[in-house]
């Protein structure tokens, strides 16, 4: 029988040699964490039943998969959340599988210096997250009404017959639209711009549409640094000055973190 | 759904970064979090519904629950579509081929 090695998160072995490793409940619910010593590196990993993998288990969780997800979600991301809080730890994603431990040494092995340069860069390092929103509604009216030429225009077409008005004003509302957009992007860049400044490095993912949000405002900025430990203090007082002189505006900043450094140490 | 806080992130004991520390103790979506441990992230479509585009993936096991995921996906949107056979099939195949395992299912 077939057994699996998930592989949570790697660790210098110098690191795992100094400090006991914690107990940890391992995917499955059953058997723990422990580690595999390869050379420099060291793995987190624990034992899964190649059998509780069979298609049938999996069709069985199709139907209620979602609860399933979201548990073993949970367990991954607070796993590594602990062994990041012991360890300096490159964070492996979901359900990474090994068939066996020559597998896994293997892809170890053949990685060594880009993982062990990747441990130099998050060490004492963290990685946080920001999203930004903006209350469109709100920022529409500013730039409609800051905008002299559209003030102009607005103006001038109050004084068209009204047929000629309804075309005027989609006109005018597409240019409104668009300039909003370019208004919101440029003000989001500029703050991301600005806090790269306090991080060693600074990566834009994608937004996230509001069905995702479930807000009523819409998310403008996605982005994830790692920051130096001493410069977390500062790049969150930025943030809350932002918050602070923007939030009239219309605009909101939701940092979270520290995340293990998922986004900065690929091991792929 | 999406906007529920189900997952607290760990708690600093260093009392001096308040704002730091009001902010680790903030409550972490379940999105927020596949966001961050799914490889390509998550796009949602409606009421935290997952499609994942592309999963880059070490080893073999995440295509079987993308493949769960995908199915998941269509259920919610009213246009149920299972797996077809012939992708459990060549899924099976795969996994008894990774695992060493012999094939139970051999017709």
């Amino acid at each position: 029988m077939g057994g699996l090695i998930y592989l949570y998160g790697l660790i210098p072995t110098k690191e795992a040699t100094n400090q006991s490793f914690p107990t940890l409940k391992g995917f499955d619910g059953e058997g723990d964490l422990y580690t595999i010593h390869i050379g420099k590196i060291t793995a987190a990993v624990c034992d899964l039943d190649a059998e509780n993998y069979s298609e049938e288990s999996i069709k069985d969780r199709i139907n209620d998969d979602m609860e399933w997800l979201q548990e073993k979600a949970f367990h991954h991301h607070e796993t590594v959340v602990n062994l990041s809080k012991i360890f300096t730890i490159i964070p492996l994603k979901f359900c990474t599988l090994y068939k066996n431990l020559n597998s896994l040494e293997t892809a170890v092995q053949s990685k060594e210096s880009k993982l062990m340069s990747s441990f130099d860069l998050i060490s004492g390092n963290e990685e946080w997250n920001l999203k930004i929103y903006c209350d469109d509604q709100l920022l529409k009216k500013q730039v409609s009404q800051s905008n002299p030429t559209i003030e102009a225009k607005r103006e001038e077409i109050s004084q068209m017959p009204k047929g000629k008005q309804f075309f005027e004003k989609k006109k005018l509302d597409k240019l409104i639209e668009s300039q909003l957009e370019e208004e919101k992007n440029k003000i989001s860049e500029q703050i991301h711009l600005h806090l790269r400044e306090f991080a060693l490095k600074g990566n834009v993912k994608k937004n996230w549409g509001n069905d995702v949000t479930g807000r009523k405002d819409n998310m403008t900025w996605n982005g994830v640094y790692l920051i130096p430990e001493s410069k977390i203090e500062v790049f969150l007082e930025q943030l809350q000055h932002y918050e602070k002189s923007m939030q009239k505006a219309g605009w909101q900043f939701e940092a979270t973190g520290p995340w293990p450094a998922y986004h900065f140490s690929s091991f792929s | 759904m999406a906007g529920i806080p189900l997952f607290q992130l760990f708690i600093s004991e260093d009392e001096v970064m308040s704002l730091r520390e009001s902010i680790e103790n903030k409550d972490i979506a379940l999105i927020d979090i596949l966001d961050v441990i799914l490889d390509k992230g998550v796009a949602i479509k409606a009421d935290l519904v997952i499609s994942i585009a592309g999963v880059d993936l070490v080893y073999l096991d995440l295509r079987l629950l993308i493949a769960s995921v995908e199915s998941l996906v269509q259920a919610q949107e009213g246009n149920r579509k299972t797996i077809s056979s012939e992708q459990f099939d060549s899924q099976r195949e795969e996994l008894s081929h990774a695992t060493g395992q012999p094939n139970k299912w051999k017709d």
